[in-house]
């Protein structure tokens, strides 16, 4: 058996079906070629998973994965993976959380959980080190996550780690997520598949330890890095202040805050929805495991008619989905609905995406009160309150709701140009009009409608010179891709985002090396080149499943009608050399297909 | 001796890390002698020796293997890890190491502080 550094050294496999779980030895040349995280469920669902399988069905794999620094001493390296086939678009799918879980799963010795199959009842997996249980869990069922986590706390110990869904998952709402110590895996349907397979949660508690290579390299690169954090003005300051709503004001400014479902890009209430007006309702901080950014927030309503209502958060994706993009400056309802959504389990932005698809379809007479049950409008704090109950219990209307605004326009005659989606998954909030960088990291991201594949407009709104500015085509294609690469590395480590923010690559690979060993993490270019590798795999898992070059791409929206107001004034998407030059640039074929020479360059 | 300020603390569990590492030089947070409570949404609780003036722990060990000198003192030779010295214990402050079984108390890092230096928000610092 080889002592591993970095890593725990062991997967667990568990198979629903029969009730088996088997522990397997982590293979050397597997973690030196993927890694771990997004890395690991690529290359398991890529060689495992049936093709054409129904996300929905026992044959489906979900697969929850650490990276060699989840866990560590460096900074906010709490974070953790579920990759899965998506049940909302029918693709790839990974979604990445901090909080507790995926330390405490090293801790207990596992890099992997790989869950197979459907149970005949509901059940609970417990993980405590080396003991692995599955108890039936029909006391659960029907429960909501934050009563689920606190049963889970009260009955098994208060030390214990969850993972776990909420009725929105049991239902199988196709953008259900995975709640973790009330932070989410949220987009993309996670939450779903873990219902189709009749597990209600994971806990898990460890008592181990994680070994450090070379500890001393290690710990001069966290005191590095620590300190490189707190000087730095976001993650030192504005991020610590305000969370993620810090570019809340900036997004509005630039004119790229999507208001009416992407109709408009400035909020006439913008002023109420500030980063200032929601760090009024901020109670305290709150950090996920190793992290000094502690960009979460504990926020109360104290006064009005949602008094008393709470979160963690509100994000700012969430004050944009519930806020600017219902047209809503309500921000006691944004965080009773951003409560609601981690309550039900499901995803807030796909959530606020499909309420304000439904708005605009009942302000163009698409949908009348009567279909719906009660007013639905623009403005109407209220409606978004009863839309999320509706579509977190899959009652009424919100059957139909529950399966995302791509279905929804197929029922609603005259609705499919509303629908704002990218390959089935509702687009977050930057309008991809104004910033040449987000059309194509929207278009041509894995897992659809997403911002954190890519992140392109943070480097074009601090541009210096205007042909990496938000209009320009110039280097978009490369930023794209290289971000890509860089994020899912990143994505494969177990590190936040976030603290990348801060910490340049040359600071981030002596992590890396001095926690594992292995001597192809110590160089950038070797760990640049593996988030491509993994990439390159996902997409090859995607053509597989059926994508094709013209889902590359946006809402018909974005390219017909052009925004009205603000710097990005008479603004349109076109995506035309963008796409062909991104796919140039990352070795594809003109219709988005890897080239043997690529994939040979790569290992794949 | 340390003093907390548990409305600063952001849960992040740099103290028990940092504490388990230069104790032991290991990756974990589980052999730390501080510990964050957190019990969602409301405020979490550190819990670590405050040094109480009657020294409870003491009292209450009977096998007279914890003794005072700056801070709690532990002989392992004495210690069965009965645990009486974590019931006596009124801030909550104690708890058995799970790979010896003996109790983890608060030494200062004999007066280096660790989880006050790397603290992000000044949430434990030093007892003037």
């Amino acid at each position: 058996m080889k002592n591993w550094f970095g890593y725990a050294g062991k997967t667990l496999d568990v198979d629903l079906t029969t009730k088996t779980t088997v522990v397997n030895e982590l293979d050397l040349a597997f973690a030196e070629t993927y890694m771990g995280g997004k890395g690991f469920g690529a290359r398991l669902l890529f060689d495992q998973l049936p093709r054409q399988c129904e996300p929905l069905s026992p044959d489906n794999i979900l697969v929850f994965t650490n990276g060699p620094l989840t866990g560590t001493f460096a900074p906010s390296s709490g974070r953790f993976e579920v990759c899965t086939k998506s049940p909302a678009t029918g693709f790839w799918l990974d979604s990445n959380c901090g909080g507790f879980f995926g330390p405490e799963l090293k801790m207990a010795g596992y890099d992997a959980v790989i869950v197979r199959g459907r149970s005949d009842i509901p059940v609970l997996l417990v993980i405590e080190n080396d003991r692995v249980d599955l108890k039936p869990a029909d006391q659960l069922w029907g429960v909501d996550t934050i009563t689920t986590h606190r049963w889970i706390k009260d009955n098994l110990g208060k030390d214990y780690r969850v993972a776990c869904i909420g009725p929105a998952g049991e239902k199988m709402v196709l953008f259900a997520g995975i709640i973790s110590e009330y932070r989410a895996l949220g987009r993309g349907g996670a939450g779903a598949v873990m219902g189709s397979k009749n597990l209600k949660a994971i806990a898990v508690r460890g008592t181990r330890s994680i070994a450090i290579r070379d500890q001393q390299k290690f710990m001069k690169t966290c005191r590095e890095a620590f300190n490189e954090l707190a000087n730095h003005p976001d993650t030192g300051g504005g991020r610590q202040k305000y969370g993620t709503n810090v570019i809340l004001s900036l997004m509005d400014d630039v004119g790229l805050h999507p208001v009416r479902n992407f109709q408009r890009g400035k909020f006439a209430e913008a002023s109420r929805v500030t980063e200032e007006a929601v760090y009024d309702y901020f109670v305290r901080n709150k950090a996920c495991f190793g992290c000094p950014i502690y960009c979460s927030k504990i926020a109360e309503v104290k006064t009005g008619k949602y008094k008393g209502s709470f979160t963690e958060g509100p994000e700012y994706e969430n004050v944009w989905a519930f806020g600017a993009n219902c047209e809503n400056a309500n921000l006691g309802a944004i965080i009773q609905a951003e409560y609601l959504c981690d309550y039900y389990g499901m995803d807030g932005i796909s959530t606020g995406g499909v309420i304000g698809f439904l708005m605009e379809c009942v302000e163009k007479d698409l949908l009348t009160e009567a279909d719906i049950g009660f007013p639905l409008n623009f403005g109407n704090a209220e409606s978004i309150i009863k839309a999320i109950h509706a579509i977190g219990k899959r009652e009424g209307s919100g059957e139909l709701w529950g399966q995302g605004v791509q279905r929804i326009a197929q029922a609603i005659k005259g609705a499919e140009g509303l629908a704002m989606h990218v390959k089935g998954l509702e687009l977050p909030a930057y309008d991809p009009r104004g910033s040449t960088g987000m059309a194509l990291a929207y278009a041509t991201s894995d897992r659809g409608g997403c911002h954190l594949r890519s992140w392109p407009i943070g480097e074009e709104l601090l541009a210096t010179q205007q042909r990496m500015g938000l209009f320009s085509k110039e280097f978009k294609p490369e930023l794209v891709k290289t971000q890509q690469d860089f994020f899912c590395l990143i994505n494969c480590s177990g590190m936040c985002l976030f603290a990348t923010f801060a910490l340049s690559f040359q600071q981030i690979t002596p992590f890396l090396f001095a926690a594992t060993g292995i001597e192809r993490f110590s160089s950038a270019e070797e760990l640049l080149k593996l988030g491509e590798r993994v990439n390159n795999l996902v997409r090859l898992f995607n053509i597989r499943e059926g994508l094709t070059q013209d889902l590359d791409t946006l809402p018909e929206r974005f390219f017909n009608e052009p925004l009205h107001e603000g710097p990005c004034k008479d603004r349109v998407a076109d995506l035309s050399e963008l796409k062909s030059e991104y796919y140039f640039v990352r070795g594809w074929d003109e219709t988005g297909v890897p080239t043997t020479k690529k994939l040979a360059e790569l290992g794949i | 001796m340390l003093k907390r300020d548990c409305l600063l603390c952001t849960e992040c569990q740099i103290c028990m890390a940092i504490c388990s590492w230069s104790h032991f030089g290991e990756n974990t947070t589980k052999r730390s002698r501080i510990v964050v409570e957190a019990d969602w949404p409301e405020e979490p609780q550190i819990r670590v020796c405050l040094a109480c003036k009657d020294h409870e722990c003491m009292t209450a060990c009977p096998h007279d293997a914890l003794s005072w000198e700056n801070w709690i003192h532990l002989d392992k030779n004495l210690c069965d890890g009965c645990g009486a010295c974590i019931d006596a214990c009124p801030v909550d402050g104690i708890r058995l190491d799970p790979q010896t079984g003996l109790p983890l108390i608060c030494d200062t890092c004999e007066g280096d502080f660790q989880c006050v230096q790397w603290c992000p928000t000044e949430a434990i610092r030093k007892k003037d």
